[in-house]
C-alpha cells in the first residue's frame, strides 16, 4: 500500500530514529494482539465446531480437533432448518429492503427536488426522529404491529422498513449532489417525476443505495431482538431468532459442537457481504456516521 | 422552474414515508404517554387509573435497582469502551503497512450477528473452561465468576459490549484522522513539537467534534441496554444486571403490566431525549434541512 506516501503523524523521517522505533514496535505488538482478541472468536467457533463436547469442554483446552467431525455441520443443517432459515431471511430482507428503498427515495426526491408546500417542516418532522431513543418505545411500537394486525406475519417488518430518518437525510444528500440539469433536460422532453427518479436520479445513485441495501441486510441479519417479540410462530422464524432459540431458551438445544455449527453457518453470510463489500462498508460508517 | 402543478406530485411523493413515521414513529410516542395513565391488557378494554402507574413504579424497590445498575452500567462502558476506539484508531494510523488489514480486522466484530457474540462471550465468561479464566490461570489468577458474581456483571456485559461495537467507532475516527492535513504536522515538527505533543495539539483537538458526538451515542446507546442482560444473565445475578429496558421488557410481557412499562418507558424516554437533542443539535443534521 501507498501509506508511506502521506505523512501522518509522524515523518518518513521519524520512523528511521531509535526512540520511535520503539514506539513502533510497541503499536504493531498492540495491532497484532487486537487483531487477535478480534479475530480469534470467529476461529475458535470454526474449530469447536468440528469438535466432540468433551473435547470442547475439555482443561486444558486443545486449539485444533483431535478429530475433525464434520456430521456435525450436517446435523446443525437439519436441527437448524437452515435451508428454510436462510430463505425465510433472504425473503425478509428483499421486502425489507424494496419497501426501505421505495419509500426512502420518493420520499427524499420530494425533499430535493420537487415544490412541496411546508417542505423545510416536513423534513424537520422526520429528522426529529433520529432524536428519539429507538429501545425506549420498543413496547409501544409492539403494540402498534398488534393493533395493526402484523403480528406474526413478515409485514411487520416490511411495513416499518421506510419509516427511518437516516436513510432519508443520506440519500436526499445525495440526491442534492446530483446537477439539477440532469432532472430538467427529461422534464423538458415531458418525462414524469416518477420516470425521471426511476430513470435519471436512480441510477446515478447507485453507491449510496448500494450501501443501504448493505447496511440493511447486516440489519435484519443481526436484529435478533424485534424480530423474536413479532415473530412468535415458528413458520415465520428468521436465523436470528432461530439461533436465539436454539441457544438460549430451555429444552431442544442441539449439543454444543452442533449449536457451534449452526452458529457458524449463520456468520458466513453476512462475513461473506463484508468481505465483497468491504468498502462500501468502510465508507458507508463514515457516510452514515456523520459529517466532518 | 418553480410549478404550483407540480406540489401535489410532491405531497403524494411523500405520502409513504409520512404515513410509515406517523404510525411507527411518532404514534408508538404518544400512545406509550397514554398508556402510561391506563390499566392495559393486549385485546382487553382499558382503563384509566391517573397516575397509579408512575407511583407503582416509583414505590418499586426494583425501579431503583435497575436505576442505579443502568448508571453503573453507563460509567462502566464509558471508562472501558470510551478510550479504546481513540487509541487504536491513532495506533493503527501509526503503522506503515498492514492498515488495511487492520480496518477490517477491528470491524469484524460489528459485523458478527448479537445472538452469536453472545454465545462466543458465554463461552469466553465460562468458569471453568473459559477463554479469559484459561488466561487468568497462566498468570495464577484465581478463575472469576463472570457472569454470576453480582461485582462482575456489569463489568462483564460492558466489556462484551466494547468488544462488539467499537469497530465502527474506531473506523469513524480512522477516517476522521485521514482528514488532518499533512501540512500542519510538518509545520509543527519544524517548531520542534515531539510526536506526543502533536498528538496532544494536533490530532485530539481535531477528533474533538467527533469525539464529543461519540460520547453522546456511547451514552444513548448504554443507557437502554436491554438484550445483553435479557439473554445473558435474564438481569441476574438476584436482579445485579437488571436495567431499566429490562425492568420495562418485564413489566410488560412477564407481568402483563403495559400500563407500567408505559409508565417507565416514558421516563426513560425523557431522561434521553435531552441528551438525543443534543446529539442533533451537535452533528448538525439538523442544519442541512433547508439546503
Amino acid at each position: 500500500m501507498a501509506d508511506t506516501e502521506i505523512r501522518g503523524i509522524l515523518s518518513p523521517n521519524e520512523y528511521r530514529r531509535p526512540q520511535f522505533r520503539v514506539v513502533y514496535f510497541l503499536c504493531v505488538a498492540l495491532a497484532f494482539v487486537l487483531a487477535l482478541v478480534m479475530l480469534y472468536p470467529v476461529l475458535w467457533v470454526f474449530l469447536s465446531a468440528v469438535k466432540t463436547p468433551a473435547e470442547i469442554y475439555r482443561n486444558p483446552p486443545t486449539l485444533f480437533p483431535s478429530v475433525a467431525d464434520w456430521e456435525n455441520f450436517a446435523q446443525a443443517w437439519k436441527s437448524y432448518e437452515i435451508p428454510r432459515m436462510f430463505l425465510n431471511t433472504l425473503i425478509v430482507f428483499l421486502g425489507f429492503i424494496v419497501s426501505r428503498l421505495t419509500v426512502v427515495t420518493m420520499a427524499s426526491y420530494a425533499l430535493s427536488r420537487l415544490d412541496v408546500p411546508f417542505r423545510n417542516g416536513i423534513y424537520l418532522i422526520i429528522l426529529s426522529t433520529l432524536a428519539l431513543p429507538t429501545f425506549a418505545y420498543l413496547i409501544p411500537s409492539y403494540l402498534v404491529i398488534k393493533d395493526l394486525g402484523l403480528y406474526n406475519s413478515w409485514w411487520a417488518l416490511w411495513v416499518p422498513a421506510g419509516a427511518s430518518a437516516f436513510q432519508i437525510l443520506i440519500v436526499k444528500n445525495f440526491f442534492d449532489g446530483i446537477p439539477r440539469e440532469l432532472s430538467e433536460a427529461s422534464r423538458m422532453d415531458g418525462a414524469n417525476e416518477l420516470r425521471i427518479l426511476w430513470s435519471v436520479i436512480l441510477p446515478l445513485s447507485r453507491p449510496v443505495l448500494a450501501a443501504i441495501s448493505i447496511f440493511s441486510f447486516l440489519e435484519v441479519w443481526n436484529n435478533f431482538f424485534w424480530q423474536h417479540l413479532i415473530f412468535n410462530d415458528p413458520a415465520t422464524w428468521t436465523m436470528p431468532v432461530m439461533l436465539y432459540f436454539k441457544s438460549f431458551t430451555i429444552g431442544g438445544n442441539p449439543p454444543i459442537n452442533v449449536q457451534l455449527a449452526g452458529m457458524f453457518m449463520s456468520l458466513i453470510p453476512p462475513l461473506v457481504i463484508f468481505l465483497l463489500f468491504q468498502r462500501n462498508i468502510t465508507n458507508g460508517v463514515t457516510m452514515t456516521g456523520i459529517k466532518d | 422552474m418553480k410549478s404550483r402543478r407540480r406540489s401535489w406530485i410532491g405531497l403524494l411523493f411523500l405520502l409513504p414515508a409520512l404515513t410509515v413515521f406517523g404510525l411507527f414513529q411518532w404514534y408508538p410516542i404518544f400512545n406509550n404517554f397514554l398508556l402510561a395513565f391506563q390499566e392495559y391488557t393486549p385485546g382487553m378494554e382499558s382503563t384509566w387509573i391517573g397516575f397509579d402507574n408512575y407511583v407503582a413504579v416509583l414505590g418499586d424497590e426494583r425501579f431503583y435497582t435497575a436505576l442505579q445498575n443502568t448508571f453503573v452500567y453507563v460509567g462502566i462502558c464509558l471508562v472501558i469502551g470510551f478510550f479504546v476506539p481513540i487509541a487504536v484508531a491513532i495506533a493503527i494510523s501509526l503503522l506503515r503497512r498492514g492498515k488495511g488489514f487492520l480496518r477490517l480486522a477491528v470491524y469484524v466484530p460489528n459485523i458478527i450477528p448479537a445472538i452469536a457474540t453472545y454465545i462466543i462471550w458465554g463461552w469466553i465468561f465460562n468458569p471453568q473452561f473459559g477463554l479469559l479464566n484459561q488466561i487468568g490461570g497462566w498468570f495464577g489468577a484465581e478463575p472469576l465468576q463472570w457472569l454470576v458474581d453480582k461485582n462482575l456483571v456489569l463489568v462483564s456485559l460492558a466489556l462484551m459490549g466494547t468488544w462488539a461495537g467499537f469497530g465502527s467507532t474506531a473506523v469513524l475516527y480512522m477516517a476522521s484522522l485521514t482528514s488532518i492535513s499533512a501540512e500542519m504536522y510538518e509545520a509543527a515538527e519544524l517548531e520542534g513539537a515531539g510526536a506526543w505533543q502533536r498528538i496532544r495539539s494536533i490530532t485530539l483537538p481535531s477528533l474533538a467534534p467527533t469525539i464529543s458526538l461519540m460520547f453522546i451515542l456511547q451514552l444513548l446507546a448504554t443507557f437502554q441496554i436491554l438484550q445483553e442482560p435479557f439473554v445473558m444473565t435474564a438481569g441476574g445475578p438476584n436482579d445485579a444486571s437488571l436495567s431499566v429496558m429490562l425492568l420495562s421488557y418485564q413489566y410488560a410481557f412477564n407481568n402483563v403490566e403495559f400500563g407500567k412499562a408505559g409508565a417507565l418507558g416514558s421516563l426513560l424516554f425523557l431522561m434521553l431525549m435531552g441528551l438525543s437533542f443534543y446529539y442533533v443539535r451537535k452533528s448538525g443534521l439538523a442544519e442541512k434541512k433547508g439546503a
